[in-house]
């Protein structure tokens, strides 16, 4: 009786919260990555874009890079959280994509590595 | 939210428990390896009030936060209870089981599942979460982002934020989660509070399972959870939900305390108080409040040992005051007393407690069930429930008429009564299983 009494209890707590997530799970429940804070543009994009010119971990490194985009040219590009824990480079003047293309093209030509980012809501 | 943060923020979540549980230990709360799990929700409480309190008085006198220093102070605090439990000569034996298996664990077992299968659906939400709430946006998250990115109390920050008067202990847990997840991910910050919530049940549940019945111990807290004005808010990255959780434990702890006068219990009460006098304002007030109505129920040969817990929690606000008072930051308290405010004052508080649309029926629930054991139970622990429910109505009745700029409305953006009323429905929803608990087993003598 004593133990049925314990096998039940155990059941009770064990199968709902087990099942639960198994069948939340098999719908998908992807874990999100860092990547989900880059957003690429591709050609034609119509929203508001950025030019993004690196993401580092902590603010000095953030600033080393910043120093030398500015260095470059653009004295616009600040410094930016992108919501995954990361600091940003970015310059936000862009008006179309294929002007950031050619900014972008400018800078992989000082050395840089730019990309060009849908801007974040 | 990476599977890596994931990870971070839970470690550091069972680190705040095996710390507490090492100060529940140097205390003499814990006798037994199953007395150990049975706390380990209370035993979290303590970890994250005492790592608090101890970071707000290390970041006043210029100690920088960082990963180290969290890990450092981690052990320190740990160590520290260990070796008082080891000089007091604890020792953990295996003690009997858990739950017995009488009919009732499988009333428990329905609690725990339940409780369960909520707190597995908030976690879905709160690993996705943004930031929306005013007050966590405007100060609570800057303040704790501060921290993380200049290692301290940040002169500009926590100046010019709103409300400056506030203590850091939430923006510490904060920004400690911060290192744990690996950067300022305001997004998985929100699992720092499913974690607290978490505990919050395990503890409530732990605390009273000796003291009620299942069947009247689970309604009550799984009804709190879920009640709309409570259930919708226990996410927000803002120090409500921490203050409400310490003061009513602490408060709980107390009442228990009134019952066995085990000096543990007032021990974890005193540092569960001084956590909350360093997480809000109203802290200081709630603290008050329970002490007061624990010195009027209690014998006065317990007075002494109430006293120095006292002292204690109001010592541990001192650091914080200091710090605000030279960078010229008041107090906050209530101003004026404007008597022409106090009848609408009164009327608004009463409304917004015994609001069915906020609250469901958990404080007429609790009302009835301090009127039954006033009337047929256990009359000490009324007064202290009743006296504690009373003093604290009243702190909120004081704050609408203190504070002039306050609209009289149960409007959040302009009176944070609401808001305020929350510690009083927790109390209800804790202390509703004690008192019918003690109507029934007088019925049964």
């Amino acid at each position: 009786m004593t133990l049925s009494r314990v096998r039940l209890a155990a059941a009770i707590v064990v199968v709902p919260l087990v099942g639960y997530p198994l069948v939340v799970g098999s719908d998908g429940a992807p874990f999100p990555s860092r990547d989900d804070c880059v957003r690429l543009a591709t050609p034609g994009e119509k929203g508001d874009l950025d030019l993004v010119f690196g993401r580092r971990g902590t603010v000095p490194e953030a600033e080393q890079l910043l120093e030398r985009v500015r260095h470059v040219g653009y004295r616009d590009a600040v410094l930016a959280e992108d919501g995954c824990g990361r600091w940003k480079v970015v310059y936000t003047g862009i008006e179309s994509y294929e002007q950031g293309a050619s900014s972008a093209a400018e800078a992989r030509g000082a050395g840089l590595s730019p990309q060009i980012e849908v801007a974040p809501p | 939210m990476t599977v890596r943060a994931l990870a971070g923020v839970t470690a550091l979540n069972v680190a705040y428990a095996a710390v507490g549980l090492a100060l529940l230990f140097g205390f003499g709360a814990l006798g037994t390896r199953r007395a150990a799990l049975r706390l380990a929700g209370l035993g979290y409480l303590v970890g994250i009030a005492a790592f608090g309190v101890v970071w707000t008085t290390l970041l006043v006198v210029g100690v920088p936060f960082g990963a180290g220093a969290i890990a450092v102070s981690l052990l320190a605090l740990g160590l520290a209870g260990v070796a008082a439990g080891r000089v007091r000569g604890e020792r953990l034996e295996r003690g009997p089981p858990l739950v017995p298996a009488t009919p009732s664990l499988l009333v428990t077992a329905a609690g725990v599942a339940l409780a369960g299968l909520f707190l597995e659906a908030l976690f879905r939400a709160a690993r996705l979460l943004s930031l929306q709430e005013y007050d966590a946006w405007a100060f609570w998250v800057p303040k704790g982002k501060a921290i993380f990115f200049f290692h301290g109390l940040d002169e500009h920050v926590f100046t010019t934020t709103p409300n400056a008067s506030y203590p850091p202990l939430q923006p510490i847990l904060d920004a400690a989660a911060f290192h744990a997840i690996g950067g300022a991910d305001a997004t998985t910050l929100h699992l720092q509070f499913w974690f607290l919530v978490v505990a919050a049940i395990f503890a409530s549940a732990g605390l009273l399972y000796e003291h009620a019945p299942a069947w009247l111990l689970w309604p009550p807290l799984l009804l709190v959870l879920v009640v709309p004005r409570f259930g919708e808010r226990l996410l927000a990255p803002q120090a409500d939900v921490l203050l409400d959780v310490l003061v009513v434990v602490a408060a709980l702890l107390l009442a228990l305390w009134l019952r066995d006068a085990a000096g543990w219990r007032l021990a974890a009460s005193a540092v569960l108080l001084a956590g909350a006098v360093n997480t809000k304002r109203e802290g200081i007030v709630f603290a008050a409040g329970v002490f007061a109505a624990a010195f009027v129920a209690s014998r006065p040969r317990r007075w002494p040992s109430l006293a120095a817990a006292s002292l204690a929690v109001g010592l541990s606000i001192l650091p914080w005051r200091i710090w605000a008072e030279r960078h010229g930051i008041s107090a906050g308290a209530p101003s004026s007393f404007d008597s022409s405010r106090l009848g609408g004052a009164l009327r608004l508080s009463f409304e917004v407690l015994y609001s069915n649309a906020r609250w469901s029926v958990l404080p007429v629930i609790a009302t009835i069930a301090l009127c039954a054991a006033a009337a047929w139970g256990e009359r000490r622990l009324a007064a202290y429930v009743g006296l504690l429910g009373l003093l604290l109505f009243a702190g909120g009745v004081w704050s609408t008429v203190g504070f002039p700029d306050l609209a009289i409305t149960a409007d959040e953006s302009g009176n944070p009564i609401v808001r305020y009323t929350g510690s009083l429905i927790l109390l209800a929803a804790v202390t509703t299983p004690l008192l019918l608990s003690s109507v029934w087993r007088k019925s049964r003598q």
